[in-house]
């Protein structure tokens, strides 16, 4: 499944993500960030936080987090042009459905697109 | 007997994306437990990268270990494993920072807790740092002592293409990232060892002719803090009996405390201390 972000130059912000169900065979998800002369280089500009739940939302053990820098940034003199992150999501065990909940904060302005991919 | 290492929780993969060090991974272990984090960096070529760690109590890194593998590849690529025993309280971040003053690197870590750590001596019985081939990289060693827990942590260049990350198991993850061409690729992963063999574990990511690098610890468990041997028994002035035990790589420990002359001159004794059997300190 592919989700596309819109492109949009978007103010900063600090989004809660509710609790949504992990559908079953779900193993993988990759989030995918274009970036779009982005201010502020060297300070994190975004934090994206995932917890999942394994045991429909009674606890949640597995938290990630992804922190995006600002400005222009380069690997091997080239300019990164997107910044990415998977998950490798746990399989359910036993009848208990998954749980996945998160915030995003930015703290500038960001123009950015991207999308979401789950296998 | 089977190892008193069991993993309590850990922080989940944390991820830095082009930005300045350090990487602030958010976690509040319960005090007095083995800390563990393990993860890999590069910048965007700034050079040479000396990765220490710290946290928001101990904030000199005084008591955090860092091992990490050789540097490898453009970008100072490197993958760590730090860990600091007995844990303060009030500990609610591990700072990993990266010397080299770039402001665009790219890491990925994690914090893991554990008990059944040694209380005994040294902990750390082996240590592996390796850099592979282009397609893998082995990390092995033999513990001296069984029940060892194991940690590798690994990296992989992913500037060129993306790939993914073979299966360890029975290796436990910690935390991965098989990344798409921008990041740095990680793994790092656990395993508790029954009785002591040699480990030699594969970390495979499965993009042709990129750099591997690897770094590989074994930590000692409690269950060989046993006594060796009781070492002296004291009737003392009431008649009551006081031992001491030699423990391994710990001199010794009164089991019975007790104030008194006769047992106060040979723990004094023991320990090379002058004797004052007329003193009226009470020792314990």
């Amino acid at each position: 499944m592919l989700i596309p972000i819109p492109r949009a130059n978007r103010a900063p912000l600090s989004l809660s993500l509710p609790e949504t169900a992990v559908p079953a065979g779900v193993s993988l998800a990759t989030i995918a960030i274009t970036r779009f002369a982005w201010p502020n280089p060297g300070e994190i500009v975004g934090t994206l936080t995932t917890e999942f739940s394994f045991d429909n939302g009674a606890t949640w053990p597995w938290v990630d987090m992804f922190q995006v820098g600002g400005g222009v940034i380069t690997r091997n003199g080239l300019e990164v042009t997107e910044s990415s992150k998977s998950f490798t999501i746990p399989p359910q065990s036993g009848s208990s459905p998954r749980q996945v909940r998160g915030s995003v904060v930015t703290t500038a302005p960001l123009d950015f697109g991207g999308r979401i991919e789950i296998v | 007997m089977a190892s008193n290492w069991v993993r309590q929780g850990g922080s989940g993969k944390n991820l830095l994306t082009g930005a300045a060090s350090p990487l602030a991974i958010a976690y509040s272990p319960t005090a007095g437990r083995f800390l563990v984090t393990t993860g890999s960096v590069v910048d965007n070529g700034a050079g040479s990268t000396t990765v220490t760690v710290s946290d928001n109590i101990d904030t000199s890194g005084a008591n955090w270990v860092v091992q990490q593998s050789p540097a490898s590849g453009s970008g100072a690529r490197k993958s760590w494993i730090a860990y600091k025993r007995n844990c303060e309280s009030g500990i609610t971040t591990v700072n990993c920072k990266f010397s080299n003053g770039s402001t665009q690197f790219f890491a990925i870590g994690e914090v893991s807790e554990y008990t059944g750590a040694t209380t005994l001596g040294t902990i750390v019985d082996f240590t592996d740092l390796q850099t592979g081939t282009n397609t893998a990289v082995i990390c092995s060693g033999t513990p001296s002592q069984d029940n060892c827990l194991l940690i590798m942590s690994t990296s992989a260049d992913d500037s060129s293409a993306s790939g993914a990350w073979a299966s360890n198991a029975p290796w436990t993850t910690l935390a991965e990232e098989a990344d798409t061409g921008t990041q740095t690729a990680h793994k790092s992963a656990y395993l508790v060892q029954g009785t002591a063999a040699l480990e030699s574990e594969t970390m495979s990511y499965d993009v042709g002719n990129v750099p591997h690098l690897a770094a590989m610890m074994a930590f000692r468990d409690s269950s060989n803090d046993t006594p060796i041997g009781t070492s002296a028994s004291v009737n003392n002035n009431d008649a009551s009996m006081a031992s001491v035990f030699i423990m391994p790589g710990a001199g010794f420990i009164p089991l019975l405390r007790k104030s008194g002359t006769a047992l106060q001159r040979i723990i004094e004794q023991a320990m090379g201390l002058k004797s004052n059997i007329n003193s009226t300190k009470t020792w314990w």
